[in-house]
């Protein structure tokens, strides 16, 4: 009996210990200061190569720092940031979307790069961007929350070939828009087409509202003082999803656009069955992807139409400007965040981004000049329009509350497409949304 | 005449026996032909992903049921290289070892006692032990990431199957607890006169007859910690110690989807699996349909 229990014993102690050794010994190699930078670029990503080399020459020319680069999609990261930063301890440098660098920087756990581009040791920032670029991150309180780096424009992109084919006219107003929807259908094509299942409704609910509301409203619902205004006609939020209900009426969306992901809406629209999408200036890596070069060269761009009959509405604004960037985590020693400033700074360079913008991966947010030549005529079109754009909006992901954003892309804007809401009940769940989230701040 | 006669009893029983061939004939075609229906419902699935990995991502858009125009096997090369998988295959495959481990070392003991053993609030220790199946991992993942934190146990594989165990322990207990109350009584007393410890009954006669049981509590495991995301996201920061599933995802991003190579990551993401079922089969379904019977 005795025997048995030291033999038990004797089992279970040196299980313990075998795994105790086998623990990886973290933070021996206290000296070094590690940066943990979390980006979306992962294996997949037309930067992925761009990174991998930055990182691998600023390891050599920093050899005191080790950077852990956690690459991760984009959803993840929204993820992991908002678990980071509730559990306190951010990445040290991270790419993040506006609308949840406004959380951090609320509780200061992001630094105030305000302070950072008047600073004289890094120059760069003010000759790669424009006033507008730098301070488009900038909070009610004057703190600016990220450093530029991607900038980004809506396109409604369309099939140049099928437009020829069948004589249809690319529409400059939303009248016209629904008037194609019938003419489309005709030919058994989709009128417009966006990857339902991966919420990318958020870029078709900011270009809806600013033309049926205008900057203004938007502005105030979203950042202002009637953050809790949304079923308030006078703020036009209602008359945004009325214009959805009509779309969804007409039957502008091909069957099953809500269980589609963005991939999937690619796919739909390299086989011509669909004549256009709506989205970011990404998109032509992905259509690359889905269609190859032959189906991109077919691709135009136009703006999101005119509401003629809302005269809130801004008629000339884009869906875009400088939607996320990098920001540094607050708390760090002076030694280390210094260096976290300069990584930010490698990455938001023209030197690491002009390659990626020319792969078509996105559009740089920095001045800069590119080979033009290298960018298929859509990617060129992109590049123009963010240069031209008179004034800017974010997809409402970045910029409104992440609650507020999901009720309206996930639950409002579907609900409309399956029927399960009216356009009151759409606008009520957005609105308890925002009334749940203004009550817990 | 009466020999002339066909007997009343005779001409029935063999039409009968006629009939029941039929019926039994009949009943194999509509058992095969379900099946066959069965068997292609998983097998189509895998084909269409073997097919999808072997293509270009335009013949992926244009050609998405058919075979391949073009066998590009070079994807199986890219997704081997390009995403690290060797090493995401190798740490799933520890951090599901370390799990099973884990789960059988702590469940079985545990289990021992509260099958066998009658002792005071026996039923309030077990169903402490097993309300742990009400708490979804999602929910537990701030507390869990903070815990973490504070042993500075980030980027820890061992953690990470400590965490996975820690998930799989109540329903593992549950599921092992009715295996072991099952074993007749009987046997524990005869192995007692027989002057068998408490320890030998234990290791000797309980566990080899839950030997069934402790198999469906790791099959269970293995198909909980396989394909975990969220967890593993969040603890684990380093590249080389990502786990499959989260080196898969980054086939996916919102620039670029590379969907033929994620496919190829899949297909050798699968083999695992299916080595693991190949040598464990039998056991398996042992296990699966004991556990149907006795839990």
């Amino acid at each position: 009996m005795k025997g048995s229990w030291r033999k038990l014993a004797s089992m279970v102690l040196a299980m313990l210990m075998l795994t105790l050794l086998a623990l990886p010994s973290v933070g021996l190699a206290a000296e070094k200061i590690e940066i943990r930078l979390m980006t979306p670029w992962t294996a997949g990503s037309a930067a992925y190569d761009q990174i991998e080399a930055l990182l691998a020459s600023w390891v050599e020319k920093h050899p005191n720092v080790t950077i852990v680069h956690d690459a991760l999609p984009t959803a993840d990261v929204r993820t992991k940031l908002t678990v980071e930063m509730a559990a306190g301890n951010p990445p040290d440098v991270s790419w993040s979307p506006l609308s949840y660098a406004r959380e951090f920087i609320k509780d200061n756990k992001i630094i105030d790069w305000s302070g950072v581009f008047k600073d004289p040791r890094y120059p760069e920032f003010k000759q790669w961007f424009s006033e507008t670029s730098l301070n488009f991150a900038t909070t009610l309180d004057g703190k600016i929350m990220l450093a530029p780096q991607e900038g980004s424009i809506d396109g409604l992109y369309y099939n140049k070939d099928l437009f020829a084919q069948y004589g249809w006219k690319v529409p400059t107003t939303f009248d016209e828009l629904l008037a194609l929807v019938p003419q489309t259908k005709a030919q058994g094509i989709a009128t417009l087409v966006t990857g339902g299942k991966d919420g990318r409704f958020a870029w078709m609910a900011s270009a809806l509202l600013a033309r049926a509301a205008g900057l203004k409203n938007f502005t105030a619902l979203t950042l202002g003082d009637n953050k809790t205004s949304w079923d308030d006609p006078a703020f036009g939020f209602v008359t945004m999803m009325t214009k959805f209900k009509e779309l969804v009426d007409a039957g502008a969306f091909p069957n099953g656009v809500l269980g589609m992901s963005a991939t999937e809406a690619d796919q739909l629209f390299a086989r011509g069955e669909s004549a256009m999408y709506y989205e970011g200036a990404w998109k032509p890596g992905n259509f690359n992807t889905a269609g190859g070069p032959e189906f991109l060269a077919k691709l135009g761009r136009v703006d999101f139409p005119v509401m003629t009959d809302c005269p809130d509405g801004d008629a000339n604004v884009r869906v875009g400007g400088n939607i996320t960037g990098f920001f540094v985590a607050a708390g760090l020693s002076e030694e280390k965040q210094d260096l976290c400033i300069q990584l930010a700074r490698d990455i938001c360079s023209p030197e690491f981004n002009t390659p990626i913008m020319e792969k078509g991966g996105f559009v740089y947010a920095g001045k800069t000049d590119y080979d033009a030549s290298k960018v298929s005529s859509v990617m060129n079109e992109l590049i123009q329009a963010y240069r031209t754009a008179p004034a800017y909006i974010p997809s409402m992901d970045t910029i409104a509350p992440p609650a507020v954003d999901l009720a309206i892309k996930r639950t409002a804007m579907p609900g409309l497409i399956t029927g399960e809401y009216d356009v009151n009940a759409a606008v009520a769940e957005v609105q308890k949304a925002a009334v749940d989230y203004v009550n817990a701040q | 005449m009466a020999g002339r006669k066909k007997g009343p009893d005779t001409m029935p029983k063999a039409e009968t026996n006629a009939q029941l061939m039929i019926g039994k004939k009949r009943t194999k075609v509509m058992i095969y032909i379900s099946l066959t229906f069965f068997a292609l419902l998983v097998f189509l699935p895998l084909l269409w992903l073997f097919f999808s990995s072997l293509k270009s991502q335009a013949d992926l858009t244009m050609n998405t049921w058919g075979p391949p125009k073009d066998w590009l096997w070079n994807n199986y090369i890219k997704a081997w290289k390009g995403s690290k998988i060797d090493r995401y295959l190798l740490n799933s495959m520890y951090v599901t070892a370390l799990t099973i481990v884990i789960t059988v070392l702590a469940c079985t003991p545990i289990s021992f006692v509260l099958a066998r053993y009658r002792f005071r609030f026996k039923k309030l220790l077990y169903y402490v032990a097993i309300a742990g199946m009400m708490i979804p991992i999602h929910s537990a993942v701030i507390p869990l990431y903070m815990m973490v934190g504070d042993l500075d146990k980030y980027n820890n594989l061992n953690m990470l199957a400590f965490i996975y165990a820690a998930f799989r322990i109540p329903v593992s207990i549950f599921i092992l607890e009715g295996f072991m109350s099952s074993i007749p009584r009987d046997l524990e007393e005869c192995a007692f006169i027989d002057g068998c410890s408490t320890t030998k009954l234990f290791l000797k006669i309980i566990v080899p007859l839950s030997r069934d049981g402790i198999v469906t509590i790791s099959v269970l495991a293995v198909l909980a910690c396989w394909n975990e995301l969220l967890v593993a996201m969040l603890i684990l920061s380093k590249p080389a110690l990502k786990t499959l599933p989260i080196g898969l995802m980054g086939f996916i991003t919102e620039y670029n989807s590379e969907y033929t190579q994620l496919a190829a990551g899949i297909m050798i993401a699968i083999v695992p699996s299916i080595l693991f079922y190949l040598i464990a089969q039998e056991k398996i379904e042992k296990g699966m349909i004991a556990g149907s019977i006795k839990g």
